[in-house]
């Protein structure tokens, strides 16, 4: 481990148990530090800015569902993307058949999706890797088809929503639905770290490094790993939830297998098991793009003859592919393992051991 | 009844496609140990190639089909040693998987680049009037597909089974340590492997795009080969070919019959699907696979 902190020992397991994520006094500074200056974002920056904020944020909390199941537990799932839909749809029709408030339709995308990513993620007690994949890559297309077909839902068209209203406020300009999205993302995340430290999360990672010995030990492989596909089901379909609300409308043909590759991207390239690299891999993968955008829109004022449209959304496949093959190929362990590389460099400069 | 027979010419015609999709796949699997998520791009390519070779470059079409060859074969090469080849022996399966997915992504890319995102029209390289057998119109498309079909199949054969790559191709696949303590070379073994698959990827292309248009969405050919080779097990050839076959069948009579019941649901696109779903959870081995799956 080459980030151990000088001074900090634990002198018993208690003490090591029910120590907090935060380590040190910096550290914790650090979070109180981020946490003023996020919240300062929205009078810094522009609208636009700030919308992308709020996707980067959606992005963390699906990502960190996709973490939970892909870098705690080990399972692989192309079907991340449809649990965001399945949250999203609920959170529509709730929204506009029932006018439930915005309290109501977040919790219930969650649980709504919990229980459809549990039902999809039944063939994991008997499959793996590959045949996994393919099957929650099955199970994606099938609940896809549900959503596109079944018009009461859904449908093709998708639903409209009324601008977001909560607790009697109006939050639906981009800088006051910012608030919501940092507030949920700041809760997710934290549960999401101590869910490590509990005897839940140990339980993945047992499963993820050595099933068969996480059997012998007693961890009832069934149960965790229903649960694992239940909980991480939950945060996309929160993610889904929040996203419809803030784009008022569900548009279903996001939630198509490009997403669960996008998110699955993610994941991969922040680092698997890291869970810094949630933060690390959605940034790359959200923010980047609209920055090669910017970049694309302006090369088209000097080549005008060329389609920009097609132009934007092939330079955005290939910047995806070339990343995660770049990144597989070369850093497996992904952004945060160069994010831990380059602090330790730092740390033990000038000393190279 | 003659409806029925026409759904099941029609099915086991573009079953004949499905195989040949599938081959391809097949063939990379056993050598490579790789699943090529990224084939349907493969598939892509050979057909707008094909497009630049005739319409934008205005080729005779005996200029096109090799030019056609010698791309998708230059493709193969150049992803194989680029990116397979780092990967061999350093990366899980999950690895590979991701990388080829990634290498999906940017083929698509270029090509959305390259040719943009609208439907193209490549113009026919067959005559268009359908051909009767008696009550029966079977779009001359279909048997240039199964003639295809039949050629690659039987050229495969006797590839396999009397020539010495051929030979040594098998080797690899059976038992890659053991090959290479023989003294087959195993790189140019890869890279012929691709090859062929890319060609065949490529013939694909060219004959679904006559099929339909010319468009990114080409992609989803990978919805109906996953079915296709775990109903005909991952390694067998001959699996992939039969298992096409039963799936271009299934798909077009349920076409025809399952989707009048459910009047405006097309319940016929999800029958593949299921099929995959239904035979991973029941029996992931298919007709000719090898049984070594590790089962819970």
């Amino acid at each position: 481990m080459s980030r151990l902190t000088a001074g900090k020992f634990h002198e018993n397991y208690a003490h090591d148990e029910t120590f907090s994520i935060f380590q040190t006094n910096f550290r914790k500074g650090c979070f109180i530090f981020f946490i003023a200056f996020f919240l300062s974002l929205p009078a810094l920056l522009s609208n636009y800015l700030i919308y992308i904020m709020n996707i980067w944020g959606i992005a963390i909390i699906a990502v960190c569902g996709l973490h939970i199941l892909l870098g705690m537990t080990g399972q692989i799932s192309l079907g991340h993307g449809i649990f965001v839909g399945v949250g999203g749809v609920t959170a529509g029709i709730l929204s506009s058949k029932l006018n439930a408030p915005l309290w109501i339709t977040i919790p219930s995308a969650g649980i709504v999706a919990a229980v459809i990513g549990t039902i999809v993620g039944t063939p994991a007690l008997r499959l793996k890797r590959f045949y996994l994949a393919l099957a929650t890559l099955a199970g994606h297309y099938i609940i896809f088809f549900i959503i596109w077909n079944w018009e009461w839902a859904c449908g093709s068209k998708g639903i409209n929503l009324t601008p977001a209203v909560l607790f009697g406020m109006d939050i639906s300009p981009y800088k006051k639905y910012y608030y919501l999205v940092l507030f949920l993302v700041v809760i997710l995340f934290w549960l999401t770290a101590n869910l490590r430290l509990t005897r839940v999360g140990r339980a993945f990672q047992a499963i993820r490094d050595r099933d068969l010995a996480a059997e012998v030990l007693g961890i009832q492989l069934w149960k965790y790993k229903l649960f694992a596909f239940a909980i991480s089901s939950f945060y996309a379909g929160i993610a889904g939830a929040v996203l419809v609300h803030m784009l008022t409308l569900v548009p279903p043909e996001n939630f198509s297998i490009g997403l669960s590759i996008e998110y699955l991207a993610m994941v991969i390239v922040g680092g698997v098991t890291s869970l810094f690299g949630v933060l690390l891999g959605s940034f790359f993968m959200t923010i980047l793009p609209f920055v090669l955008e910017s970049i694309l829109e302006n090369v088209s004022r000097i080549l005008p003859h060329v389609d920009m449209g097609s132009l934007v959304s092939g330079g955005r496949e290939i910047f995806f592919g070339l990343s995660v093959m770049l990144f597989l190929i070369f850093e497996p362990d992904g952004l945060a393992k160069i994010w831990r590389d380059l602090f330790s460099y730092f740390k033990l400069w000038p000393f190279s051991y | 009844m003659v409806y029925f027979i026409q759904l099941f010419m029609t099915g086991i015609m573009v079953g004949g496609i499905y195989s040949l999709a599938a081959t391809g796949f097949v063939i990379v699997y056993r050598t490579s140990k790789v699943l090529n998520f990224s084939y349907g791009e493969f598939v892509l390519l050979g057909a707008f190639i094909t497009y630049l070779g005739l319409v934008q470059l205005n080729f005779p079409i005996w200029v096109t089909l090799p030019m056609v060859i010698l791309c998708m074969v230059v493709v193969s090469f150049i992803i194989e040693r680029l990116i397979l080849r780092p990967l061999v022996g350093r990366s899980t399966v999950i690895n590979t998987i991701m990388v080829t997915i990634g290498l999906s992504m940017t083929l698509r890319g270029i090509v959305r680049i390259i040719w943009g995102s609208q439907h193209l029209v490549l113009p026919s390289i067959v005559p268009l009037t359908p051909m009767s057998l008696g009550v029966i119109k079977i779009p001359s498309l279909y048997l240039m597909s199964m003639s295809i079909l039949t050629v690659v199949l039987v050229s495969l054969g006797i590839f396999f089974r009397k020539s010495i790559k051929g030979i040594a191709m098998r080797a690899v696949a059976n038992d890659e340590m053991g090959a290479y303590t023989v003294g087959i070379n195993i790189p140019r073994m890869l890279i012929l492997a691709w090859s062929m698959a890319g060609v065949i990827a490529g013939f694909t292309g060219i004959i679904l795009a006559n099929l339909s248009v010319l468009h990114i969405e080409l992609k989803n050919i990978m919805i109906v080969i996953f079915p296709v080779i775990i109903l005909g097990g991952l390694e067998s050839i001959k699996g992939a070919v039969i298992a096409g076959f039963i799936i271009g069948l299934l798909e077009y009579l349920s076409i025809g019959y399952l989707d009048p019941i459910f009047g405006i649901i097309p319940i016929s696109q999800i029958v593949p699907i299921s099929v995959l779903l239904i035979l991973i959870l029941v029996y992931p081995y298919g007709f000719f696979g090898i049984k070594e799956i590790e089962r819970l």
